[in-house]
């Protein structure tokens, strides 16, 4: 096997659930350069778990920032937040369908004056 | 893009409870979860409290920018709100809310991808090279954390993603391939490549060395 054929079970080994296969295995006991790339990973991992341990502050006002947020936005429907989103559009679709229903009247009711009366 | 190693940010960092205060803590969020899916502000208001910095370390870690991350932050306790009748306490609030970020975050990164870079594809990069190749910020971050944090900062954003929720919060492969939208394949390929650039930023040394067949 060659060192790039191995490149995932090595980056995948430095999780304690991910036993390496085998053949893997094998290559990596007898190959220095993946030896190395083993261990590099586990130290990026190491500092990556690390991290967690850091927060960040997020300055000042966030918290008030999220509850105004929370407040002014969690009081509204779902639903009604949906449809105004698309209130363009049903305003234009109802204007539209008014328009061919005042349209389509009109044109019946000049047939009908037009046509002349039955005897 | 505002930078990951900026200093009104990262440098301001607080240490994690002990694990004595975890538990106390747990138990005192679980209580107020209680309390507002019963309908009490006031205690979701204590919630939000509570966990709004670990949420925007999150926030933040995945977007790489602030105000993407205080975006983030906000939408994802609206979704909280919204959503905490259908969270059953199976896992611990803090765990929920890292999975309800992690999809905002997933969102808002569309969205300014859009906005900004409108035909970027899969294998394309956001890379910041004035932080990532800044010799003066370079020279500052001597130690392996300043540097990977710096590497971070150089990854695309679909792989830090990626990487930040498994190897820093150690959600599973499922969680996370649901919370961005992608398969438990694609989030295992991206996890490699992530990690794979991550050493051979910090590391670049083993990169000339030949690959050999053993």
């Amino acid at each position: 096997m060659r060192c790039e054929e191995v490149a995932v079970a090595v980056s995948e080994s430095i999780e304690a659930e991910m036993p390496m296969p085998k053949p893997a295995a094998r290559h990596v006991d007898r190959c220095l350069r993946c030896q190395a790339e083993q261990a590099q990973y586990k130290k990026v991992f190491r500092n990556m778990g690390g991290l967690r341990s850091a927060q960040i502050d997020p300055g000042p006002n966030m918290l008030s920032d999220i509850l105004d947020y929370v407040q002014s936005q969690g009081s509204r429907n779902p639903i009604l937040m949906a449809l105004d989103r698309h209130r363009v559009v049903y305003v234009a679709a109802a204007t539209a369908t008014a328009a061919v229903a005042t349209a389509a009247g009109a044109i019946v009711i000049a047939g009908r004056v037009r046509r002349p009366a039955s005897a | 893009m505002k930078r990951r190693g900026d200093k009104s940010s990262e440098a301001d960092v607080t240490p994690a409870l002990s694990s004595e205060s975890k538990l106390l803590v747990q138990d005192e969020l679980a209580q107020l979860v209680e309390l507002a899916q019963a309908g009490d502000t006031a205690a979701f208001e204590k919630l939000v409290q509570a966990t709004y910095v670990q949420t925007y370390t999150l926030a933040f870690r995945l977007t790489g920018h602030q105000e993407d991350a205080r975006d983030v932050t906000q939408e994802a306790y609206l979704r909280a709100y919204r959503g905490l009748s259908k969270f059953r306490g199976e896992s611990q609030f803090s765990t929920w809310m890292y999975r309800v970020t992690a999809n905002c975050a997933a969102t808002q990164m569309q969205r300014r991808n859009r906005h900004r870079h409108g035909d970027l594809r899969e294998g394309d990069e956001f890379i910041d090279t004035a932080t990532a190749y800044n010799p003066e910020l370079r020279a500052e971050a001597g130690d392996l954390r300043s540097r990977l944090l710096l590497a971070l900062d150089t990854l695309p954003a679909k792989l830090r993603a990626v990487v930040v929720l498994r190897d820093v919060y150690e959600m599973s492969h499922e969680d996370i391939a649901c919370e961005l939208g992608i398969s438990t394949t694609a989030a295992k390929v991206r996890l490699h490549r992530a990690r794979h650039r991550l050493r051979s930023e910090l590391f670049p040394d083993l990169d000339q060395v030949e690959s050999r067949a053993v």
